[in-house]
């Protein structure tokens, strides 16, 4: 269905108030490049996959005050923007000259052909807006998002460098420091400028039916040009930061977290103390900053990190609907291939962890083609406790190898009583290698999936329990 | 750094898609064949046609002239006829108000198609002799010679490698918009590596004098070789419909269209056998190399031949016989990609050498040193080398970078560690300059003095982040004696410079620049004739006062070069490009996937014009040779269809992936010949280097799982993808 007469979007492009009656399902990459002619912002992939595209994007925090964060413009709705706060490239431009951003990057080398260099200009850019440790390694974190293919990356590394040995001393994020930037001649004035937030306003008059949009990091994909006719119900409010928090003795998740949020969030190091390493091999920062946890999980991709990951934490859903709230194992979310135990107008609220117990450790493991940026071709989640040296509770997830992601019980039940030694490991592999039915595709042979599945397995009881298991004795193993 | 760095850091630098939209533009989408092989029964458009906001669709029986592009042999029309040849050939042109209304438009028109039985195996081309053109063999010594040298071999090794193709990824997808102008002329804004290709092009395509289409090109977005041929058919298409609708309209592809839809580096696959003596010198060596060419020919009959050239490397080969295939398949036609074939004939040399040291027990950088090529020696092709420095590089390579020391570390490290292995392999390079067909070097330049004293330069060079407006904007000044900033760059179009070669072979740098300083030369000659010391704007305005021509043209034709076909024989590079690396990286052979830790790279760039530009080009070529050979996974189904067809499937280097440590230096000789003021062309030997990093990862894994343990098993298929890592180190056998 055309959305019916539509009501305007407003939000902020580089400072300066937008009105517009664009489609609220229309990408804002398009909106920028064809409505308004703002060209700088270059289209590469249309999929996240590249950061040609990338922008700022604001939202006020718990305090009242507007953060800046890259995001790729082909990863936002028009609707996703409503009160929102844009700045693109242009909106970077101190003056006639080069800022310090620019500077770096122009004496470095770090510009060829020149289509890429928006986007890490303005990821660059979010770094300096964000960072909370100035280092090569954190600023080359917040531009691994961006596909360069002149450079090989090395002068853009240099460049990182240069740019932080030329930084002021920087306070925490907010407008104090958005002021000492816009002083150092990093930023154009508009940063320094106190907003006030925007009413949050409903895009309204959808029908039930109308798909529901998370950050939209797997649905814009999917539907491409499609989201354009229909009018998707919005499920983040931008006016309110999701607060994750503990609830008795479990850590309530709300669905409409990123997984950005996730990996800065200092709560989870109890449940989940390898967050922040884990997460990183998660897409990468821009897209993180977009896609949901429940977005993630609904989508109900056999090869979703993040639900291989919650799969091996034990999680739990709660799931919102007309009929009201209930609760589910995620264990038992998924029924086939992208099915899911979500009724028509339900989603997921939130996601709860269990309590953790002492002793119980986890470990998360994947295989892509590149090690960052990119879709595993098989992962796994390891939740285990060891009460006496006898292994007491299993939670084995794995991605990529059946039609949803697997949590491997019968793997589970062989291990649970037994020592935690290699024997116990090696005696496991046939079930293990029994449960994953893994097809061929684009992502690698059946084999291949097969045998890092046995892999990954080896990884997490050599990552969680050097002592007791020989790595000789896995390493020897072949077919 | 590029000359336009500062303006793409501020997103004011205009690639196609940016420039100022003229009025009433519409925009183009291409309908094309979903299957690989077949017989074309009918083609649906109603449903498409009734699209409100189409304008017109395109098919073949709309062209005007002659509906064919191919360059090298006409072998390629621009809309399928008849026949389909492979998945994304293009059957239709949809022209609509907007660029979804053409897409949606387009996603209505049906094709039907007999499905006729596809090859996408080189290979099987070849039993069926199916050939672009005649196949070619370069020899050294004749037949009886190299049997009796194989025969006094005391080692021969023998065995079959491949490596796959490659995906370009430019950043900028496939881009153009043609404009018409007053009586039936053509502006075509053009994101090519070739502009008189494109104006040849939709010069035959519409029935028109080349005079009257202009083909301009302000900057492409990377290209690679992957715009030189490959994009003329969507400035064709654009220029096309422009031309019959007299209205102006763009055709932009999107990621996967683009990928799906234009060429890419060519497969290989070879046979191969080598012969040493007992200290490991080549003795005799034999290749044939089986080119998968795709559908049409497109640029592979040139690139076949350099793969021909660099199948020797840089290795004294005193008896061989290369042979090549240039094999017709139902894939989308390949197409030119930095090193034009030589990778691909170099890669079979060195897996040659490494099966080699594992035979005789010594480290391949021990049989690369041995070998090496030395002035005097000649190639397989003909050619005498001169001021060689070969060695040289390879020697300072091995000193500077402590190669000993490193490969003694590695065995230790491997000694102690089960899990993850080292690895190390050198990668000394021979590439030459020149293109392979004698007509195409030749360049012209377009330079004006203007009388506040400010100069433009045209030349023929496309600036597509290789810096070449820069290099000759230096050596604009350096000639005219003025200040740099004076100078501005033109767009490149074919009215200021008329028949040009494409920008690529390494040669714009080289070519273009000799055009600009035999121009500037000129012009500095005639100013230097009226009154000295005059400072330049005074200079200048006297000049006018004095009616001297303040405007200069200028073409070049590199000497010395040529090369007889029948006799495949000859000296048909102006010189060439040396260099050496050392690779080093860690496998996890649990996990099976590696890390690159380091690349240190000695490379021999001349008397460099820009040395920040080159560094970047050593740096950004090695890159995308670590990424042919390793991660970049161009997967095709048995029926022809690319998998790998977006971003989200098809995975290139991302900053984490590039190796941890890249040194370069610059080797500092005056020795061999060299092109403009003592520079050297550097666009795409360093891609070279990345081989390295296939054969330092396949080190590791026989430190993990030696030969004797793996058989027949060469582990010498690339891409080496952490699938087939770890297939080889815990796979069955």
């Amino acid at each position: 269905m055309k959305p019916t007469a539509t009501k305007t979007i407003s939000f902020h492009l580089n400072g300066e108030a937008v009105e517009t009656s664009a489609a609220p399902g229309r990408l804002l990459l398009d909106y920028l490049r064809r409505d308004l002619r703002a060209v700088g912002t270059k289209e590469g992939c249309r999929e996240g996959d590249c950061g040609a595209c990338t922008i700022l994007f604001g939202k006020h925090n718990a305090q009242g005050e507007l953060i800046y964060r890259a995001v790729p413009s082909c990863m936002l709705l028009m609707g996703h923007a409503q009160g929102g706060y844009v700045v693109t490239i242009e909106g970077l431009r101190v003056g006639k000259g080069l800022n310090g951003v620019q500077q770096a990057v122009v004496d470095c080398g770090g510009s060829q052909c020149g289509f890429c260099t928006p986007g890490f200009i303005v990821s660059f850019t979010g770094f300096v807006l964000n960072g909370t440790e100035f280092s090569v390694e954190e600023a080359t974190h917040a531009i691994s998002g961006n596909l360069c293919r002149c450079t090989g990356y090395v002068s853009l590394v240099r460049a990182a460098a240069a740019l932080i040995g030329g930084l002021p001393d920087l306070p925490e994020p907010g407008l104090e420091r958005n002021r000492r930037l816009v002083e150092a001649q990093l930023l154009p004035e508009f940063f320094g400028r106190e907003v006030a937030q925007m009413p949050a306003e409903e895009i309204g008059g959808l029908p039930s039916e109308a798909p529901f949009v998370g950050g939209g990091t797997d649905l814009i994909v999917q539907r491409g040009e499609a989201f354009n006719l229909e009018a998707p119900r919005f499920a983040r409010d931008l006016s309110r930061k999701p607060a994750i928090r503990v609830k008795g003795d479990e850590l309530c998740l709300p669905g409409e977290t990123t997984f950005e949020e996730l990996r800065e969030c200092t709560l989870l190091g109890k449940w989940w103390p390898t967050s922040r390493t884990d997460l990183e091999r998660f897409a990468s920062p821009i897209v993180r900053e977009r896609a949901s946890l429940a977005g993630n999980i609904a989508n109900a991709s056999p090869i979703a990190d993040g639900t291989a990951i919650f799969l091996g934490l034990g999680a739990d859903l709660v799931l919102t609907g007309a009929g009201g709230t209930r609760r589910v194992a995620l264990g038992d979310f998924f029924h086939g291939y992208k099915q899911t135990e979500l009724q028509p107008g339900e989603r997921i609220a939130s996601l709860r962890l269990p309590k953790a117990q002492t002793g119980h450790r986890f470990h998360f493991e994947k295989i892509s083609k590149r090690e960052y940026l990119d879709i595993a071709s098989i992962n796994s989640g390891l939740g285990i406790q060891v009460r006496d040296g006898v292994i007491d509770a299993v939670q084995l997830s794995a991605g990529g190898v059946a039609p949803i992601p697997l949590l491997m019980r019968q793997t589970a039940a062989c291990l649970i009583g037994k020592p935690v030694n290699a024997q116990t490991v090696l005696e496991a592999v046939p079930v293990l290698e029994a449960e994953a039915t893994p097809i061929s595709d684009v992502r690698g042979s059946a084999d291949y999936k097969r045998l890092g599945l046995r892999q990954l397995f080896f990884a997490h009881f050599l990552a969680l329990f050097p002592n007791e298991v020989d790595e000789g004795q896995l390493m020897e193993v072949t077919r | 750094m590029s000359l336009d760095a500062a303006r793409h850091t501020r997103g004011e630098s205009l690639f196609v898609d940016d420039l100022p939209q003229p009025s009433g533009l519409l925009h183009g989408a291409v309908f094309s064949s979903p299957v690989a092989h077949g017989r074309l029964l009918s083609l649906d458009l109603d449903a498409a046609q009734k699209h409100a906001a189409v304008r017109r669709i395109f098919t073949a029986k709309d062209v005007p002239g002659e509906n064919q592009i191919g360059a090298i042999i006409p072998d390629e029309p621009l809309f399928a006829e008849g026949h389909v040849h492979h998945i994304g050939q293009p059957l239709a042109l949809v022209v609509a108000t907007s660029p979804e209304a053409a897409r949606e438009a387009r996603d209505l028109i049906r094709a039907e198609i007999e499905e006729l039985e596809p090859v996408v195996c080189p290979r099987e081309a070849h039993r069926r002799e199916q050939f672009i053109v005649p196949s070619r063999s370069l020899r050294l010594g004749d037949e009886a010679q190299l049997a009796e040298a194989f025969a006094k071999s005391a080692t021969i090794v023998e065995g079959q490698t491949s490596t796959a193709g490659q995906e370009h990824l430019y950043l900028e997808t496939q881009a153009s918009m043609a404009v018409p102008l007053e009586g039936g002329r053509l502006r075509i804004y053009a994101g090519t590596q070739g502009p008189t290709a494109v104006q040849r092009v939709a010069a035959r395509v519409l029935a028109l004098p080349m005079s009257a289409i202009e083909v301009e090109v302000l900057r492409l977005g990377g290209a690679f070789g992957g715009k030189e041929d490959q994009a003329t058919p969507w400035a064709t298409f654009a220029a096309l419909a422009a031309h019959c609708l007299e209205q102006p309209v763009k055709l932009v592809l999107q990621r996967s269209e683009d990928m799906l839809m234009t060429g890419k580096r060519h497969p290989y696959q070879s046979d191969w056998r080598l012969g040493l003596d007992q200290e490991g010198k080549i003795l005799a060596y034999e290749a044939t190399l089986f080119q998968n060419a795709g559908a049409s020919a497109d640029l592979s009959p040139a690139i076949l031949e350099r793969s021909l050239f660099h199948a020797a490397n840089c290795y004294k080969i005193p008896n061989a016989r290369i042979t090549a295939h240039s094999c017709r398949t139902n894939l989308t036609p390949f197409t030119a990609f930095r090193g034009f074939g030589g990778p691909q004939g170099m890669f079979v040399i060195e897996s040659a050498l490494a099966r080699a040291a594992e035979v005789l027990g010594v480290t391949k950088e021990h049989l690369q040193s041995i070998n090496l090529l030395q002035s005097g020696d000649v190639t397989p092709y003909g050619q005498e080398m001169q001021g060689c420095v070969s060695r040289r590089s390879f020697e300072q390579t091995a000193q500077r970078f402590d190669l000993a020391g490193a490969r003694r570390a590695t065995v230790e490290f491997n000694a102690k560690n089960k899990r993850f292995k080292r690895g190390l392999a050198t990668m000394p390079i021979c590439f030459g300059i020149s293109f392979t067909n004698k007509m195409m070097n030749q360049a012209g330049s377009l330079v004006h003095i203007y009388l506040d004293g400010s100069v433009q330069v045209a030349s023929g060079a496309v600036e597509m982040g290789q810096g070449v407006t820069a290099k000759l904007r230096n050596i604009a000044a350096h000639t005219l004696g003025c200040d740099v900033n004076l100078i501005s760059m033109a767009a490149t179009s074919t009215t200021t410079v008329a028949n040009t070669s494409p920008t690529a072979a390494s040669a714009g740098a080289d070519l273009n620049g000799m055009a600009v300083r035999i121009a500037c030369t000129q012009l500095r000659e005639r100013l230097d004739a009226l009154e000295r010391g005059l400072p330049w704007k005074e200079l200048i305005n006297h000049a006018h006062q004095e009616r001297v021509h303040l405007s200069s043209a200028a073409h070049y034709a590199t000497p010395n070069i040529h090369y007889d076909k029948d006799a495949e024989w000859g000296a048909p590079f102006a010189y060439h490009v040396y260099g050496s690396s050392i690779t080093r990286v860690t496998v996890d052979c649990l996990l099976g996937t590696y890390k690159i830790d380091s690349v240190e790279i000695v490379h021999d760039a001349g008397k460099s014009l820009a040395p920040l530009i080159d560094r970047g080009q050593v740096e950004g070529g090695l890159a995308q040779g670590i990424g042919w050979l390793t991660v970049e996974d161009l997967a095709y189904s048995d029926d022809g269809r690319l998998l790998s067809h977006n971003l989200a499937t098809y995975k290139a280097p991302d900053i984490y992936s590039a190796p941890v440590k890249i040194e370069v230096e610059f080797l500092e000789h005056d020795e061999s010949p060299c092109a403009v003021l003592g520079s050297k062309g550097i666009g795409e030997p360093p891609l070279m280097y990345g081989i390295g990093a296939f054969f330092a990862i396949r080190d590791a894994a026989r430190a993990f799982r030696p030969v004797e343990r793996s058989g027949a098993e060469d582990l010498l298929c690339a891409p080496l993808t952490p699938e087939r890592l770890l297939m080889y180190l815990h796979g069955n056998r």
